[in-house]
């Protein structure tokens, strides 16, 4: 049953289990939370939460399983004359859990699906959730809808052309009799989404980064899939990296594990792992500061934690990065010369480019790939989901695989009763996927004007005639031969990982292969 | 060249306030105050942006050239905008049939527009409300009032004026009171930006420093940061003026999507900067990056859409934005200690070109004669050797 269906009848809600709920806000609280794949607590809209439905209940999503009440709809819009009032479908399939229901005669905690009535007039459900939930966005005359949808054209990040939107004055001329706000609603619950947007971040910046070599892959793998895939690399720093995305903490790595299973150079990992550390506190903290700032300040403890000589090596890499603040005198080769190790470069990278975008529009020979998958996470975890233009989210799937593993992020984290189902697959790097299709493999190539198509001409038996003239060559045979082109793998596979596709050119690849 | 251009802010970028700007109607008339960096220019640019959409006759109107020209190429394909004063010759010839009274010329030899002559002339011609553009006006307080009521007189309804009045370098502009009076705007619907949008908090901080303190115009609020590198004011001797330039060059060469602005105090500093700029011998990873200059009737050249070097005397930096600001010879700066605030005003504005660092050089052979306005607190401001 959906919205329609409970809303249709003049007689009350049904009685019947609902499939979908809805939350009353604003068109710039939502604006925000598609940004953020989350629907989320007014904790997390990083100060700029407009008042709505969402703030009674902190840490609780509330979602209207009637229409929702006047009261609900105008206090979504109270503190600002340009907010537009918005209806939210969200799906509750698969969810399963303890929520809290609420009825005529007060509330009460329930177990999704089966605790369900009929008669709950509103669930208050454990926040966040993912957006990848919404079944569409209502709003309250086309014209509102148009407004918000050009509206959305204002900013950089807000995914509004993803999201099915319909307009239906009734949802707002005729309210609901549920009470707003119920009485006996729940306390405050502190939801840390920080985390998980950098988690986001450091997931999409990996599958970018995807098609570097089979570590990349490894690493994609373990980002998106943490259950089902080994940890990258065990001599290289992306060890760790499923461990972080299954606990939602970064692995604690002590500088004496040098050697012990896992973390290779274990001062490097050290290092990076509690740079992790440091930005996601950063970002806890309301990203108070530079994140260069907050590197330099770790770079500082940790060369005094490792002692002389490790410490030493730190200590230089440290001054480097503090002079490229001034008018240091390097240039970027020189810098990747002195600093030869990933974790060196990734950390020169962080100080040289200025977000996910501008990372991966920059292009150096002397980089490898472990370099740019430590980059990655560093990059991800500094700017988040949330920090992502739309041309870095466009990969088909992208937003939902994210969005679903951010919010389980989330309720790991705070050990929540809330199950959100089967998660959208993984994303599959196009190395992993190209080279299970050749003849994909061989188009993109042809596109892209590699140079890594071999070519067999299968002649018949026969007399053949070298023609030489007007300025080039070419054989005459009888009958038709036998063509067959190929990718040239290992070379296909260098080109793939050097390019960078464009989003236009990566969706027409993924939509081939669909096909 | 690698390419810059207007980004879209981000959802988390914009303040409550500027998005209530943003959200402004169409019609109406619509002023915008804040300080520099409070995305004044941003707002009026998004503006523009979905007048475009939506296929409104509109007219994007900005002080100079220059920032025609930076404004148009960081927008890319399809602002609709003029110089306000040529706009407004052509629009007067056109509605009173007959060119724009002028004064005798000033000393730079520029006729002046006669606004008691103008308004004389618009009186006799019919206020024809209808088929005027949209107007989105950018540094609005460097037009002059009568340009305001002028426009009203003949008939246009509907401005959106982004106007900051501690910016006024030169000397015929409007104050925000005056942009009210014209445009009958009440003071609790003007809409305050006290946010800082573009600077980084070291350059905001430094920027605060330099504030004269317009009650009119308050300074934006400090980014919410406390860390961060302060700005390096650098001595050099006239012999180091080629590793002056070579560690600008470096510095270009890192970022090569960076544009750096070099502000110069005077003709000959700029020529002395552009010429060590282009000739001093440099390795570089990237190709060398482009340096041009900007002055006075030289208007080619000039790419706000690409990264490199532009260097510029200090009156055409007003409006624009840099990644990274350079204050070549800062001693060199018209400054008298009985009236700081002179000197105060324009590095305020000089200072806050910067989106993300600041360096200045002071040549040792000077008289460090702005040394008085110059932060003492290293947080704020580094004096340090020329790496």
């Amino acid at each position: 049953m959906t919205t329609d269906d409970m809303f249709g009848g003049l007689d009350g809600p049904s009685t019947q289990v609902p499939s979908t709920g809805v939350l009353a806000t604003n068109h710039l609280n939502l604006f925000y939370m598609l940004s953020a794949g989350l629907l989320l607590p007014p904790a997390g809209f990083g100060g700029k939460h407009y008042e709505d439905t969402l703030g009674c209940f902190p840490g609780w999503i509330p979602l209207f399983l009637d229409r929702p009440s006047r009261k609900a709809i105008s206090q979504s819009t109270a503190e600002g004359r340009h907010l537009k009032p918005v209806l939210v479908e969200v799906s509750l399939a698969g969810l399963s859990g303890r929520v809290l229901a609420c009825r005529q005669d007060g509330a009460m905690e329930v177990d999704l699906p089966s605790g369900l009535s009929g008669l709950d007039d509103l669930l208050l459900v454990p926040a966040p959730l993912p957006t990848s939930r919404i079944k569409s966005i209502i709003y309250a005359s086309v014209d509102d809808k148009r407004s918000c949808e050009a509206d959305a054209g204002d900013y950089g990040n807000v995914p509004i052309n993803g999201f099915k939107g319909r307009s239906n004055k009734t949802f707002f001329a005729r309210h609901g009799q549920t009470r707003w706000p119920p009485s006996g609603g729940p306390e405050e619950r502190s939801v840390p989404v920080q985390t998980p947007l950098a988690a986001g971040g450091a997931m999409a910046m990996l599958l970018h980064l995807g098609n570097l070599g089979d570590l990349a892959v490894a690493s994609c793998r373990a980002a998106f899939d943490p259950d089902g895939s080994p940890e990258p690399g065990a001599d290289s720093i992306p060890y760790g990296i499923g461990e972080w995305m299954k606990t939602g903490l970064p692995p604690a790595v002590r500088p004496d594990d040098c050697g012990s299973a896992g973390h290779g150079d274990a001062s490097h990992a050290f290092v990076f792992w509690g740079a992790v550390e440091k930005l996601l506190e950063w970002r806890c903290g309301g990203r108070v500061g530079d994140a260069e700032e907050v590197l330099l300040r770790w770079l500082a403890e940790a060369a005094t934690t490792l002692g002389s000589a490790l410490g030493s090596g730190i200590g230089t890499l440290s001054a480097s990065l503090a002079s490229l603040r001034g008018l240091a005198s390097t240039t970027t080769s020189e810098l990747f010369e002195r600093h030869p190790t990933p974790l060196a470069r990734a950390m020169a990278l962080f100080f040289l480019r200025r977000d996910c975008a501008d990372l991966l529009d920059f292009h150096h020979d002397a980089l490898r790939e472990r370099d740019w998958l430590v980059a990655a996470v560093l990059f991800g975890v500094r700017d988040g989901w949330l920090g992502l233009p739309l041309r870095l989210r466009a990969v088909p799937g992208l937003p939902e695989a994210v969005s679903h593993r951010m919010a389980c992020m989330a309720h790991r984290s705070v050990g929540s009763e809330l199950a959100l189902g089967e998660p959208p697959p993984r994303i599959r790097t196009l190395r992993e996927m190209l080279q299970e299709n050749p003849q994909a493999a061989l188009d993109l190539a042809r596109r892209q004007k590699w140079d890594c198509i071999d070519t067999r001409i299968s002649l018949g038996r026969g007399e053949y005639r070298l023609v030489i003239g007007g300025g080039s060559a070419h054989i005459e045979v009888s009958g038709e031969p036998k063509v067959d082109s190929r990718v040239d793998l290992a070379k296909f596979l260098r080109y793939l990982g050097e390019s960078r596709l464009d989003p236009k050119s990566e969706l027409k690849v993924r939509t081939s292969l669909r096909s | 060249m690698a390419k810059r251009k207007f980004e879209l802010p981000g959802i988390q970028d914009l303040s409550k306030e500027q998005e209530a700007a943003r959200a402004l109607p169409k019609e109406g008339r619509h002023l915008i105050v804040g300080g520099p960096g409070t995305g004044k220019s941003v707002l009026a640019l998004i503006r523009a942006r979905r007048h475009a959409r939506d296929d409104d006759d509109h007219l994007f109107l900005v002080f100079n050239h220059l920032l025609e020209r930076a404004s148009g190429q960081l927008f890319g394909d399809g602002l609709e905008s003029r110089t306000w004063d040529a706009w407004f010759r052509e629009l007067f010839a056109e509605a009173a049939n007959q060119s724009i009274p002028r004064r005798p010329p000033n000393r730079y030899g520029y006729p002046p527009i006669d606004w008691e002559g103008v308004a004389q002339v618009i009186e006799t011609v019919p206020c024809e409300t209808n088929g005027h553009p949209y107007l989105i006006i950018d540094e609005g307080q460097d037009m002059p009032p009568e340009f305001y009521s002028s426009l009203v007189d003949l008939g246009f309804e509907r401005f959106f004026v982004v106007a900051d009045q501690s910016q006024q370098i030169k000397e015929v502009n409007s104050s925000r009171r005056d942009i009210q009076d014209c445009l009958v705007i009440e003071t609790k619907d003007v809409v305050e930006l006290r946010e800082n949008y573009r600077n980084r908090y070291p350059v905001a901080r430094l920027a605060r420093a330099f504030y004269t303190g317009d009650p009119a115009s308050p300074p934006p609020d400090l980014p919410p940061n406390s860390l961060g590198a302060a700005p390096v004011l650098y001595s050099y001797r006239p012999e180091d003026m080629e590793r002056v330039a070579r560690g600008i060059l470096k510095l270009a060469d890192r970022d090569p999507r960076q544009l750096i602005g070099v502000i110069a105090p005077s003709n000959p500093v700029r020529e002395r900067y552009f010429t060590a700029l282009q000739s001093a011998e440099v390795e570089l990873d990237n190709e060398r990056p482009s340096v041009n200059t900007y002055y006075g009737d030289n208007r080619t050249d000039v790419a706000f859409d690409e990264g490199g070097i532009l260097v510029i005397n200090a009156q055409a930096c007003k409006g624009l934005e840099f990644d990274t600001a350079i204050l070549a010879d800062i001693d060199e700066h018209y400054h008298r200690r009985d009236d700081p605030d002179v000197a105060k005003r324009l590095f305020y504005v000089m200072v806050a070109r910067a989106r993300e660092r600041v360096f200045m050089f002071r040549n040792e052979t000077g008289d460090k004669r702005v040394e008085d306005i110059l932060p003492d607190d290293p947080a704020v401001l580094r004096r340090e050797e020329l790496p």
